[in-house]
């Protein structure tokens, strides 16, 4: 049986801009054959329609998958955001631009009050053991040996003995140095911090609680030197006010 | 015997020079750090250094390698007295040429039995 060439789309249009319509060769050249009857074909696409389905179902997993994919990442997005905004609002809390009291500044200052306190302390305590050593260098000159004389002796060896327990001056001196750098290091590290938002940011969070110690309104400092900018005053000062 | 007590702590030197009275000694001059301390040691005699270690701007252990280094200082005896007593910090301080380490706080009869180890008496 002669088989009919079928027409290519373009051949068609071809066709239709020439004027001329399309005829369909017959293979082997012979004339053209007249158009076939229309035949309504019989066929099973139960194997199509199950493999569409089959597309469907596998697709619908995959969208739901990335979905509950995608909530998860919000999720955690959401908690590293928080987190993150915890981290400030902590580091403001150190460190707040707006907060009149710097905390490591007043804690280094409070260190250094403490030895130069101490050194104070160590230095009077010096003077009046080496008073008491001058006393009783007289005294044990001018007493005859025997039991007076003795226990002018043993005045002698605690006066020793002061002067040894004033060497904890010096140590805790440098135990606190070490503490004041230990501290500077940790407010470089957290300057660097905040360096690396914007410092804006930190203006807007709210300012940390004073750590102050209060009766009711009022705010207990403890141990202040009394100069005229700190708002403390001298006892020479108070006893004027009750005149 | 003159005797230079070396410490950046006034207070220290003071209790230093103290405990040296009580003990015997009574020609002490004092240096608030370790140049300071060259210096004196430039212009007159000591029979004996103490030093602390943990000085500025020259340390103690600095102080004692630019005493050993000097032919006309360099067999002063010299005893460490300080805070620092790490084994590493020891072991540096003997190579250096130390001839005693006390570590602070020490009393008099240390200081006494430490003095009399080096210069002997």
């Amino acid at each position: 049986m002669k088989q009919m060439t079928k027409p290519f789309m373009a051949e068609l249009q071809k066709a239709r801009k020439s004027g001329h319509p399309f005829k369909a060769l017959v293979e082997d050249g012979a004339a053209p054959a007249l158009p076939a009857p229309v035949q309504v074909v019989q066929a099973d696409n139960s194997d199509v329609i199950r493999a569409i389905g089959d597309l469907g179902a596998k697709l619908d997993r995959f969208l739901t998958m990335d979905a509950a994919q995608i909530d998860q990442i919000q999720v955690e997005i959401a908690d590293i955001s928080g987190r993150i905004k915890a981290t400030k609002v902590e580091m403001a809390a150190i460190r707040h631009p707006l907060a009149g009291d710097d905390k490591f500044q007043q804690a280094s200052q409070e260190l250094s009050a403490v030895v130069a306190a101490t050194e104070a302390a160590t230095n009077t305590i010096m003077a009046c053991a080496e008073e008491l050593e001058e006393v009783v260098s007289e005294l044990k000159s001018s007493l005859p040996e025997g039991y007076h004389n003795d226990r002018v002796n043993d005045m002698v060896d605690v006066i020793v003995r002061i002067y040894e327990a004033c060497n904890f001056q010096d140590l805790t001196g440098q135990r606190i140095t070490k503490v004041v750098r230990a501290m500077s290091f940790i407010e470089e590290r957290v300057d660097a911090m905040m360096g690396l938002w914007n410092k804006r940011e930190f203006e807007a969070m709210p300012l940390p609680p004073s750590v102050t110690k209060k009766d009711e309104d009022l705010d207990l400092h403890g141990p202040a030197e009394a100069t005229p900018d700190s708002g403390n005053i001298s006892q020479a000062d108070i006893d004027a006010l009750f005149g | 015997m003159k005797i230079l007590v070396v410490d950046d702590y006034a207070t220290m030197r003071r209790i230093v020079r103290n405990l040296l009275t009580q003990i015997g000694y009574t020609d002490i001059d004092e240096a608030g750090d370790g140049v300071s301390a060259l210096a004196k040691l430039r212009e007159s005699k000591f029979g004996l250094i103490i030093s602390d270690w943990n000085m500025e701007p020259m340390t103690g252990l600095q102080l004692l390698k630019e005493i050993r280094a000097d032919a006309k200082l360099a067999g002063t005896p010299f005893i460490m007295v300080t805070a620092e007593s790490k084994t590493e910090n020891v072991i540096a301080a003997k190579q250096a040429g130390v001839n005693n380490y006390i570590v602070k706080p020490f009393n008099a009869d240390t200081l006494k039995q430490k003095i009399q180890a080096v210069i002997g008496g």
